[in-house]
């Protein structure tokens, strides 16, 4: 009885309690860093039925879309050539990138995997990212973060397919102090760090190396999570990397 | 009766099986299960379930034939098998630090996780978790059974509600939110990655001579609280996953549970579970370092480790060991990744449950299906770790494997070492 009793108690704490999501649907953005600035058009349905359809540029962060939970199925295609065709669960309240990197081949096979990416995706599921040859492949990253008072977050994904691996030196304009969020390789996302809100500027180097890539003030909010896709300029861009920003608010 | 009055009743047994399970297990494996076999991780739990409750058959009936206290490394020597008891307790105390590790490593990350603290906070409360029950074994306090049931009651009390609240907000699409459906198979390769998480029954055969009646009593108990875990932790990677998303217990594996309370009620939610987490995973370190220490004193004083493990200070502790795994395990805490941790530490269990499971096939008469059952099922897991571990981590693995081969050559020298001398 007495267990009865301490079970009921603590239910009824954590019903109380019970956060009830502003927005039950889930949100989805995208972005599409297929190298060599192919567009692709990205198809999204569910039960059959297609609830996106929209051709995207490369070097593109849409915002979020609104979907009702379920699982999806989502195909890449470039012109008419189905590139990639994957399932994906979206959860009520969840928000969510859809990424899409690598370089596609001229008659390549969906889906085309390297043995080594297939063997990690067997044994490690989810978290089995490798670069798959820079061969396309469509990455799911989870925006939800957990952050209190003027802090803001950041996280660096390299999407420049084929580049060595990236160093960011953050630097607080007023304090003048100084991180580093370094060795991000390609397709791996970094851990979210977390700053006061306020004026930063990020400088780029290739790892080990002096030489800087790019140079780049930000202004960072606080409560939100802000990720930075490295990516490759276009030929007309004078540098080589540049940076593609997107922010989460939960 | 004065005698039989401070011995472990039926209840106390069941607490502290339980409780040794889930004290660090849950905690820890279930971000790394999530990501491996999704939608089927309740699966995964069944699966090493079967080898958990058929080892704790085993474990129950030898120490029931030999009535010794001691484990795996009691019923080798028992049946002579000296060399396979000296190489067997070696690997189990690695296996024990990595454990130490493991829940130390939770710890760090849960209660950091509370106030928001860095990378820096999360390190300094792993070590500092660890240096404290160091001390306070060092100071003769030992295993404090009654606070560990209390602690392991409130901890049950919390898990078991969080699986019951999400349980009722029943959403499949959870289950695969943010990642893609996983294949049945999945939850094969899911169990054998996190196999560590029901280890902590073992402990209960070095307390056999603290045990009431165990001829009577140790074996339904046991296997009790082995299945109860079984059912709470299949229940909890439903429930949890069903109130935070798979995407979510993936991202923040270190600290799953408390961002799924926090998802789902907010600040208290959060503080509660990770007063849980601290709570259990602080408990779980205590009964380890106390029982590993002993271990290595019994093991050091049948000369199957040098005589200096068997080394006690006034107040009749294993000094030198306490504080060697202490700050082994701590060292590993601060510099070791989670997943790297806990699957070395179930391949190690893996290794000992076959063992033991194999030495009641061999020792019994009857019911000779269960241990035959869990080293079917224990090696089909073991071949699926090392599958898993050759193509993800192959160095991890190399060094393991090298570790056990410094192990079965050093160990004979040492010991003529320690014999000569």
């Amino acid at each position: 009885m007495r267990y009865v009793i301490c079970f009921l108690t603590v239910w009824v704490c954590f019903s109380a309690c019970k956060n009830k999501p502003s927005d039950e649907n889930a949100r989805l953005r995208i972005g599409q860093f297929l190298g060599y600035n192919n567009p692709a058009i990205i198809i999204i349905s569910k039960d059959g039925k297609d609830v996106l359809r929209e051709e995207y540029r490369a070097g593109l962060l849409t915002h979020y879309h609104s979907f009702s939970p379920g699982i999806y199925r989502i195909r890449v295609l470039r012109k008419a050539q189905p590139l990639l065709e994957k399932k994906v669960g979206l959860g009520p309240g969840g928000i969510y990138t859809l990424c899409l990197t690598g370089t596609p081949l001229p008659a390549q096979d969906i889906n085309k995997q390297t043995v080594r990416d297939q063997l990690m995706h067997l044994v490690e599921g989810a978290a089995g990212i490798t670069k798959n040859g820079y061969l396309p492949q469509l990455l799911v990253l989870n925006d939800y973060f957990s952050l209190t008072g003027k802090n803001t977050g950041i996280r660096f994904l390299n999407m420049a397919e084929g580049m060595e691996p990236v160093d960011v030196e953050i630097k607080d304009s007023n304090a003048d102090s100084k991180m580093e969020i370094s060795h991000n390789s390609y397709p791996l996302i970094s851990n979210v760090e977390t700053l006061q809100a306020g004026k930063y500027s990020f400088t780029l180097t290739y790892s080990g190396g002096p030489g800087i890539i790019l140079e780049q003030p930000v202004h960072l909010e606080p409560r939100k999570l802000y990720t930075f896709f490295i990516t490759g300029a276009c030929d007309n861009e004078k540098q080589v990397l540049k940076l593609v920003s997107g922010s989460s608010k939960n | 009766m004065a005698e039989d009055k401070s011995k472990l009743g039926p209840v106390q047994v069941w607490a502290l099986a339980a409780g040794g399970m889930v004290g660090g297990g849950i905690y820890t494996v279930l971000g790394v299960i999530v990501a491996i076999s999704a939608q089927w991780t309740w699966l995964s739990f069944l699966i090493t379930g079967i080898i958990a409750l058929t080892s704790a058959y085993s474990y129950v009936f030898l120490s029931n034939k030999f009535k010794e206290k001691g484990g795996a490394f009691a019923f080798l020597e028992e049946v002579n098998d000296h060399k396979i008891a000296g190489s067997l307790s070696w690997l189990l105390i690695i296996g024990y630090v990595l454990t130490i590790s493991v829940y130390a490593y939770a710890f760090g990350h849960y209660v950091a996780f509370a106030f928001h603290g860095s990378a820096l906070w999360i390190r300094l409360l792993a070590a500092g978790v660890v240096a404290i029950l160091i001390a306070l074994n060092l100071a003769g306090v030992g295993k404090l059974t009654t606070v560990e049931i209390i602690i392991v009651s409130a901890n049950l009390l919390a898990l078991v509600v969080l699986a019951a609240y999400g349980l009722s907000q029943w959403d499949t699409t959870q289950l695969v939110a943010g990642i893609e459906p996983r294949p049945l198979w999945s939850g094969m390769i899911g169990g054998a990655a996190i196999f560590m998480a029901y280890e902590g029954f073992q402990l209960l055969s070095y307390e056999y001579d603290r045990i009431r009646k165990p001829e009577k009593y140790f074996m339904p108990v046991l296997l009790v609280a082995v299945a109860f875990v079984v059912i709470l932790y299949m229940l909890v990677a439903v429930g949890a996953t069903m109130l935070g998303g798979a995407a979510s217990i993936i991202s923040f594996k270190q600290i799953a549970l408390s961002v799924v309370a926090q998802k789902a009620f907010g600040s208290v939610g959060m503080i509660i579970m990770t007063l849980a987490a601290g709570f259990a995973t602080s408990a779980a370190i205590n009964s380890t370092l106390f029982s590993t220490a002993n271990l290595t004193r019994s093991i050091a004083e049948k000369n199957e480790l040098p005589a200096w493990f068997s080394h006690t200070n006034g107040n009749d502790v294993p000094d030198r060991s306490i504080i060697l795994l202490g700050v082994l395990a701590a060292v590993l805490a601060v510099t070791g990744s989670l997943s790297s941790l806990v699957e070395a530490a179930s391949l190690i269990f893996l290794c000992t449950f076959g063992v033991v499971n194999w030495l009641a096939y061999r020792e019994s008469h009857k019911r000779k299906w269960i241990p035959l059952l869990g080293i079917a099922v224990g090696a089909a897991t073991g071949i699926s770790l090392l599958f898993r571990l050759a193509i993800s981590k192959p160095i991890a693995l190399g060094g393991m494997l090298l570790l056990v081969l410094l192990i079965l050559l050093g160990r004979p020298y040492l010991i003529r070492k320690n014999g000569s001398s």
